[in-house]
């Protein structure tokens, strides 16, 4: 009976002892508000945005149709519109290529479509007429969605090129206009090769940008910046809570140290470290995998120092805000998370919602993905806005932190 | 010093803090001169650490005034700040930091250059024997060690007015002794030196003690002064073998006794002054023929003292003279 009660004993205590922690931790982690918030709010609400934001269908292609010189076709939009079929919207027809392609470097408008000179003469000649179609784009699935697309628009006026010619019944002849040329086609169809007759025009499609990255450079400019906000916000999150959390603040709040002189020397301290991580990145993607480097190295360098300062105040801010460690990660984990689906990093900004979109611009990494692609596949600097957003947070979250800190700091 | 200091280091009028509906310190006036060493003595919970945070400036009355060096601490400009040195109750420091490591970060942030840090550590890690630890992480070093490693940071700048929150705690006798010597070298440095501590025997080496209870200030004054406020004077112990009720009436009718106690053959007389009454006492006994074995100034603990005082606490003023 004593050998039981013992071996009972023995068992109960073995439950108790980790039920402790059950108990314990249960307790520390609802007497935390924030980190409920972090932890079960903050997913939910960045899918919820996602799910609420994301729109799948593709973004309209903005093109200008270059029409060949002196050809004597319409120039108004309006006859052409009902053949461009979506994703394509005809932004504007002209006979100025050169003044096309310009806008299309300028990225005003996302694609030129050239019809080609002389097109009813060649085909009538036994040969397809190429229709070209300009694009400026880097990334590769875009790339191939718009060759795709340039395929199906071909295919289209292929089509309806076809149904003209089967649907005429009498041709009149008119020197030099197309209408003869579709009227001449109808007579001349036993002449022409069946795959000519079948698809008179055929799509080429080139691309503008000055380089044509696979997936892995596409996507490095992005993974560069993503790892620079996460590495630069997960290092300073947890930089003023430890301060607070093992009592130094006791000693800064004694010392003659000001709030200004602490958040700038460790501001400068992570600056330092981070700027020479990101510079390690930077030469593994350069020189380890060949990512291409377009652009200056003093473009660049602004590029990722003002990153690296936007990440690192927003980093402090979070640290300022935090009153536990863990809420301070969560954080940080929250921002990643919110960065991969909001920044651009993986699907286009153009497929987010307007209001949705908000959230991107609040994120340092949507900058930095911007300028980085920019400086690196295009070698171009980026739009003012985009230095301008990265220096403002920079500032402006650095003024939250000490706003913040200094009421951590101030007296009771 | 880097400043000529008022001649109050530190006072405190009617100062009063309440923390939501606790009262953690009510109606305590407090002058401490420069150059003392005064030790803040109470239980757990009296309000010894908010009266030095109250003069740190880290909390704000609610009500009274504050002044130390000469200014209100809410007001406290850089240099009257690297005056100060704090020893806060618990160990602050980093643990992931090297004891040398330590102390030159403390060293900066109180502005000292690369040259001063290179004689100042080196020598209070010699004096607090922390030489042979100075590579060692704060983590891995004892408590008692940590310590010494906190009063080091305290010291580092040199500071005219120290604050110390217990800063023997955790340390042997022989440590603490040691430590008690370093403030007794710096007061002649005309050093400030404001210490609290539940060690009520170390109100024996201030020169003033402050008595704290209930946060109100029940005693203050110097450890001799406390004494006899404890007890209503001085104690003389009288040693008569075969005393009897008698011989004790006869000498508690003597003008100079003031009151006292019997146990077996000893008497705890209560006089005004010990060395004045002793030889006087020692001539009527012989004259009356009582066979004295002993008679001697009883200096009864300090422990003892305290428990006296809280026992029948009143509040007083305290200007530590």
């Amino acid at each position: 009976m004593q050998v039981l009660r013992r071996w009972l004993d023995r068992v109960s205590r073995a439950i108790v002892r980790p039920l402790a922690f059950v108990s314990k931790e249960f307790l520390q982690i609802w007497r935390q508000p924030r980190l409920i918030l972090t932890l079960i709010v903050g997913p939910f609400l960045v899918l919820l945005l996602f799910g609420l934001g994301y729109n799948a269908d593709p973004q309209p292609i903005d093109t200008v149709l270059v029409l060949p010189r002196d050809a004597n076709m319409s120039d108004d939009a309006a006859a052409y519109q009902d053949q461009f079929s979506p994703p394509f919207r005809l932004a504007g027809v002209t006979e100025d290529r050169e003044r096309a392609a310009d806008e299309l470097a300028r990225r005003e408008i996302d694609a030129v479509l050239i019809f080609p000179a002389q097109a009813y003469d060649t085909i009538r000649g036994g040969e397809q007429a190429e229709m070209v179609l300009l694009y400026n784009e880097l990334d590769p699935l875009q790339r191939t969605w718009l060759e795709y697309y340039g395929y199906v628009q071909t295919s289209e006026f292929n089509r309806q090129i076809l149904e003209q010619v089967l649907d005429r019944s009498r041709l009149q002849a008119t020197s030099g206009s197309e209408e003869v040329g579709a009227a001449a086609l109808a007579s001349a169809a036993s002449d022409i090769p069946p795959h000519v007759l079948v698809s008179p025009f055929r799509s080429e499609a080139r691309n503008l940008a000055p380089s044509s990255p696979d997936f892995v450079a596409f996507y490095a400019p992005g993974v560069l910046a993503l790892l620079i906000q996460h590495v630069a916000v997960t290092l300073t999150a947890l930089a003023l809570v430890r301060e607070r959390l093992i009592g130094a603040v006791e000693l800064f709040r004694v010392g003659p140290l000001s709030v200004r002189e602490i958040l700038g020397g460790k501001y400068l301290s992570y600056f330092v470290q981070t700027g020479a991580l990101t510079a390690i990145l930077l030469g593994v993607l350069v020189f380890g995998l060949n990512i291409p480097l377009l652009g200056t190295v003093g473009n660049i360098a602004l590029a990722l120092a003002l990153l690296v300062a936007a990440s690192l105040g927003m980093g402090f801010f979070i640290s300022a805000i935090s009153r536990t460690e863990t809420q301070a990660v969560q954080f940080a984990l929250l921002l990643l998370l919110a960065a991969v689906f909001f920044s651009g990093f993986f699907l286009p900004l153009a497929n987010l919602l307007e209001p949705v979109r908000v959230v991107s611009y609040a994120l340092p990494v949507t900058y930095g993905i911007i300028w980085l692609q920019e400086v690196m596949l295009r070698g171009d600097a980026p739009p003012l806005w985009v230095p301008a957003a990265l220096a403002g947070m920079a500032v402006g979250f650095l003024v939250l932190a000490w706003f913040f800190f200094h009421r951590t700091m101030a007296r009771r | 010093m880097d400043q000529q200091m008022p001649s109050a280091a530190v006072e405190m009028r009617e100062v009063r803090k309440d923390f939501g509906d606790v009262v953690a310190l009510d109606g305590v006036d407090l002058t401490i001169h420069r150059g003392q060493i005064v030790g803040i003595i109470g239980p757990s919970g009296a309000g010894k650490t908010t009266a030095i945070r109250l003069l740190l400036g880290i909390y704000a009355p609610t009500s009274g005034e504050v002044r130390v060096l000469g200014h209100d601490p809410s007001g406290f400009r850089r240099r009257d700040r690297e005056q100060i040195g704090y020893l806060p109750q618990g160990f602050v420091l980093y643990p992931d930091l090297s004891v040398r490591e330590n102390l030159n970060f403390i060293a900066g942030t109180y502005g000292l250059g690369w040259l001063r840090r290179r004689r100042r550590i080196p020598y209070l890690l010699s004096l607090l024997h922390l030489s042979d630890a100075a590579g060692r992480l704060a983590q891995d070093i004892s408590g008692g060690m940590q310590r010494r490693l906190e009063l080091a940071a305290a010291l580092v700048h040199d500071p005219a007015l120290l604050v110390l929150d217990e800063p023997t705690a955790g340390l042997d006798p022989v440590l603490r002794a040691e430590v008690w010597d370093i403030f007794r070298d710096l007061q002649r440095l005309e050093r400030t030196i404001v210490v609290t501590t539940q060690y009520v025997t170390e109100a024996e080496y201030c020169d003033a003690v402050v008595l704290i209870d209930g946060g109100r200030v029940i005693a203050a004054g110097s450890p001799e002064a406390l004494r006899k406020q404890a007890f209503g004077g001085e104690i003389v112990r009288v040693t008569i073998p075969g005393l009897n009720w008698r011989i004790t009436e006869e000498i508690l009718s003597y003008p100079f006794v003031m009151g006292g106690e019997r146990g077996g053959d000893e008497l705890r007389l209560i006089v005004e002054d010990a060395g004045e009454t002793i030889p006087l006492l020692a001539e009527r006994l012989r004259e009356r023929g009582h066979p004295v074995s002993a008679i001697e100034e009883h200096r009864e603990s300090f422990d003892r003292v305290f428990v006296r005082l809280v026992e029948h606490r009143g509040a007083g003023a305290a200007t530590v003279a």
